[in-house]
């Protein structure tokens, strides 16, 4: 018996009449076929069935040469040789502002593996760039953002790894996945089973998904081997925090139109005995709207009444009161662009959208370090893993109801540094849908 | 291609639809509308144009008809960014005055930050505050936009959202009549693989992609979309795609007879790619020879893959194929050389000189459907003629050994019989001999009871030497395709005078040789 294993588009061909527990019969190439992440286990099943095989899967890039090394703090170093103990596997939960990012780059120096490191935004593709060359003087490659640059060690953001994983699938021996809980969207699973790669990290500070997907973890990266919150790390490695919630009322004006609004809303909803309790009942009016004017009116009147509400001109006023009080370092959150810019113009604070060019998102994060800029406005492009120098007020203007986002926006003014406290503002307007989003943000404990 | 969300579609049972435009009077207005907004919005910013378009959205009623005909046009439009200092430059003057002082909150207060930077710029108040973020995509200025049709621009929605629909295809079979070059070439780009079947009479073609083994995957749906146009280009065509939408499978049909009509007319594909190509067909013409020839064919099946030949030949019920092999990768030769060993059509396969192999010569012994021919700069036409004329000849033989025509008419041409036994005239000629009843006479085969009438009312006519269209006259009850022929045949001879008929005798030589 003999095999040769052949990496093809995402997956695993295997040459020579010899079927094995992975794959199956493809009568299009007239050879079995199987997952590309099933590598491992195919190749440890003919070990062990003493099948002699030729491997031609992996074709890394040339190894460059790694220079310098990663100190870790006792907590990361734990993470890391837990993942290591569990044969390269697995995912590390740890809190934001935990500096996940040094135990993949650990990885890297102690494995010397070809690795593909896949983030959600372009600002981290930077932020490991970055990082790889200033801690290990590794040039990384990049996939993503217009740049298609394949290195021993490359980033890519999610999106591009998912459209180019054919083509990527076997060029990595080790996949590291920030910010992980991304990787179990129905794309980009996939995508994680189209690369070979045998050693895979998960990095992240909240692996549980709200669609339950993140159950897929065992299979394509491994399971949770490193559990901390902020609250296990609080005041010893990063900052400790406040969390301090506003109320603001509408002005008469903004109230009128509001409950006008959300009148049309709700007697829609009432006069069809339709009930809003989860996501999905939101997207069948989406789908009357296509169909019922109606419908389209008022889902068009919600998303007025909801604006009015999130951008209410008391959280102006709470936000020109907190930026003449002190000029502490502020970073303001919005959940909407538009809003990101009225305030960018009217207070002359910089924006970071995911429409910043990469050398203006870089010059205003190097200014706010050196102090030069005193606040950044976003929406939600900062939400995760790229570190904001040492900021150490939040505000949120307005946010959806997800507890990852607060805590993801939290992790944003934990950095540790001498006899900071951080604080985070969540302004809310009462007697509005506004309450609603906060109520949920806090409603579910994370974690694994 | 459209955003998923601007997709309506039509559900019935296990079928779906894209809610077509039928090009009503109303969807006209609605892209009349439309294309109006853009042309009369040159030097609009993008923002403000959309909500133009929104108003519009309003105003119809249907706002994904407006919203994607909005998107196609505004494709083809050109937007360029306008303002009076750089914007990156103007923010960061202001943004560093503004920590500096203070955040301003109050309008005075901002004022004078930016009366500030408008200094240093060199220009007034009211250009800092217009190129604030003049580089945004939303504040970008319209400055052309192209003349579309309003039915072109339907159609083309309607292409748009076949393809949107696919997004969410996992697989995808069709049939197509033609351009099967560019319709294989468009599935191997894509990174698509394809199955072939035979349904009927017609060749379909399964696609999908190398994970579609494991699950239904959505994965190459874009892909399956791209390859549309393509098919679209050979009528008739047939689509038949299963869509995975709200976790239930459906099946989405297209056919071009039906169809056709909704989607942009085909472009005048030239019937030549190379111009190689289309001299040796017009050479291979010139030399009037008995069979047809015509570019490309359809797939052939070789082993679990296709070949599409670069011509067809066609004599009678016989076909032949030509494949040109020039120059190419060792890849792409050794790929070419294991699909050409399972081919089971005749195949002449016209290589490269600078090609030629052992791998090239056992290819011909191992399969007795491969002619090989080797050629230098052009495929020699004559050559090739001569292979086909050999295998017509073959193939002549066991025609004309299989066929036994069965003659009812009393008068039937070569022609009438090769058509109804489907095979070659020539084939017909030589299987004559084999009709009991009928005499092969010129193109004709002639009841032999009929010949003798024939002969009867010939000699009443012609006693001596007769004009000819006497002799055409007394035939002419017989409705004989080629009376000239039958005359002939009785040994009369034709004195000509000139060319036309009206002058010409007919007479007996009194010795003949018979």
């Amino acid at each position: 018996m003999f095999v040769r294993l052949i990496y093809s588009k995402g997956t695993i061909i295997l040459e020579g009449d010899v079927p094995t527990p992975y794959g199956q019969w493809d009568p299009r190439v007239r050879a079995y076929r199987a997952p590309a992440y099933c590598y491992r286990d195919i190749v440890a099943y003919l070990q062990r069935s003493g099948i002699t095989f030729e491997d031609d899967v992996l074709d890394p890039q040339p190894a460059p040469s790694i220079n310098g090394s990663v100190e870790l703090y006792p907590y990361q170093k734990e993470a890391f040789k837990r993942w290591m103990e569990n044969g390269g596997r697995g995912v590390i939960c740890i809190a934001t502002a935990g500096g996940k990012t040094f135990i993949g780059l650990k990885a890297i120096e102690t494995l010397r593996k070809s690795a593909i490191i896949l983030v959600p935004t372009l600002a981290l593709v930077d932020q490991w760039v970055e990082r790889l060359r200033e801690k290990l003087s590794v040039e990384a490659g990049v996939v993503g953002g217009g740049k298609h640059d394949v290195k021993w060690v490359t980033v890519s953001t999610y999106d591009s790894a998912y459209i180019h994983a054919e083509e990527l699938g076997n060029k990595f021996e080790l996949l590291i996945a920030d910010e992980t809980h991304h990787l179990f969207a129905p794309g980009y699973s996939q995508a994680a089973e189209m690369f070979a790669a045998p050693y895979r990290m998960g990095l992240t500070s909240t692996l549980y998904r709200a669609d339950m997907r993140h159950m897929d973890a065992p299979r394509l990266i491994g399971g949770v081997v490193y559990e901390a919150g902020h609250e296990d790390l609080a005041g010893r490695y990063v900052a400790p925090y406040e969390h301090r919630r506003v109320y603001v009322e509408l002005t008469p004006e903004e109230r009128a139109e509001y409950d006008r609004l959300w009148g049309i809303y709700t007697r829609y909803l009432e006069k069809h005995g339709l009930q809003m309790r989860i996501e999905e009942d939101f997207w069948k009016l989406i789908i009357r709207s296509a169909f019922d004017p109606e419908a389209r009116e008022a889902i068009l009147a919600r998303n007025r009444a909801l604006k009015i509400a999130l951008n209410s001109e008391a959280k102006m006023r709470f936000l020109a009161e907190k930026l003449s009080e002190s000029s502490e370092k502020t970073l303001i959150f919005t959940l909407h662009n538009s809003l990101v810019y009225a305030i960018s113009r009217r207070f002359l604070i910089p924006a970071i959208t995911h429409k910043t060019p990469e050398d203006e998102r870089r010059l205003i994060l190097s200014k706010f370090r050196s102090g030069e800029y005193r606040a950044i406005v976003t929406s939600q492009v900062l939400d995760e893993g790229l570190d904001v120098p040492d900021a150490s007020r939040g505000i949120i203007l307005s946010g959806t109801g997800s507890p990852r986002q607060l805590i993801q926006r939290l992790g944003r003014i934990l950095r540790k540094t001498e006899g900071k406290v951080a604080i985070l503002w969540e302004v809310v307007t009462k007697e509005t849908k506004d309450v609603d989003f906060s109520r949920r943000r806090r409603m579910t404990r994370t974690g694994g | 291609m459209l955003p998923i969300e601007l997709l309506t579609v039509q559900r019935w049972k296990d079928q779906v639809r894209p809610k077509y435009s039928n090009l009503n009077s109303r969807d006209i207005a609605v892209a009349e509308a439309v294309i109006h907004t853009y042309s009369i919005s040159i030097g609009l910013k993008r923002g403000e144009i959309r909500e133009r378009i929104s108003d519009l959205e309003n105003a119809f009623g249907d706002y994904k008809l407006a919203r994607g005909l909005a998107a196609l046009v505004e494709r083809t439009c050109t937007f360029n960014s306008r303002f009076y200092v750089d914007p990156v430059k103007a923010r960061h003057l202001l943004f560093t005055e503004a920590a500096r002082r203070g955040f301003p909150t109050s309008p005075e207060e901002r004022l004078s930050i930016i009366e500030s930077a408008a200094s240093i710029l060199g220009v007034s108040a009211e250009q800092v505050e217009s190129s604030i973020y003049a580089d945004l995509d939303a504040e970008a200025v319209l400055e052309s936009c192209p003349e579309i049709g309003v039915k072109d621009l339907l159609r083309q929605y309607n292409l748009s959202l076949t393809q949107t629909l696919l997004f969410q295809s996992i697989e995808m079979e069709f049939t197509a009549g033609g351009n099967w070059k560019r319709i294989f070439r468009a599935v191997k780009f894509h990174g698509l693989m394809y199955r072939v079947m035979r349904w009927g009479g017609s060749i379909v073609v399964k696609i999908d992609g190398p994970t579609s083994l494991f699950k239904l995957t959505r994965r190459y749906g874009t892909a399956l979309a791209k390859v549309v146009p393509e098919i679209m280009q050979g009528k008739p065509w047939r689509i038949h795609a299963k869509i995975l939408r709200e976790n239930r499978l459906l099946n989405f049909t297209l056919r071009s007879e039906r169809h056709g009509w909704l989607f942009p007319k085909v472009q005048a594909s030239e019937e030549y790619d190379s111009t190689v190509e289309a001299e040796f067909a017009e050479q291979f013409r010139s030399l009037g020879a008995d069979w047809s020839i015509k570019r490309e064919s359809e797939p052939l099946e070789a082993g679990s893959a296709i070949i599409i030949p670069d011509f067809t030949f066609r004599f009678g019920r016989l076909t032949v194929y030509m494949e040109v092999v020039g120059f190419w990768t060792r890849e792409y030769l050794k790929r070419k050389l294991e699909k050409l060993a399972e081919v089971k059509a005749p195949l002449i396969v016209a290589v490269d000189e600078e090609l030629a192999c052992d791998r090239f010569a056992r290819l011909q012994s191992s399969n007795p459907n491969i002619s090989l021919i080797y050629f230098k700069g052009r495929v020699p036409v004559r050559e090739v003629m001569r292979l086909l004329q050999t295998l017509a000849e073959a193939e002549l033989k066991i025609q004309a050994s299989e066929v036994k025509p069965l003659v009812k008419k009393p008068i039937a041409t070569l022609k009438e019989l090769a058509e109804e036994h489907g095979v070659a005239e020539k084939a017909i000629k030589r299987a004559a001999g084999k009709v009991e009843t009928h005499v092969l006479i010129g193109e004709m085969l002639i009841e032999k009871r009929l010949l003798e009438d024939l002969k009867r009312t010939l000699e009443e006519a012609v006693t001596a030497e007769t004009p000819l269209l006497k002799a055409l006259e007394a035939l002419k009850p017989y409705n004989i395709p080629d009376p000239l022929a039958v005359i002939t045949s009785f040994g009369y001879k034709v004195r000509w005078r000139g060319l036309s008929t009206e002058n010409a005798t007919v007479y007996k030589p009194t010795h003949t040789n018979q």
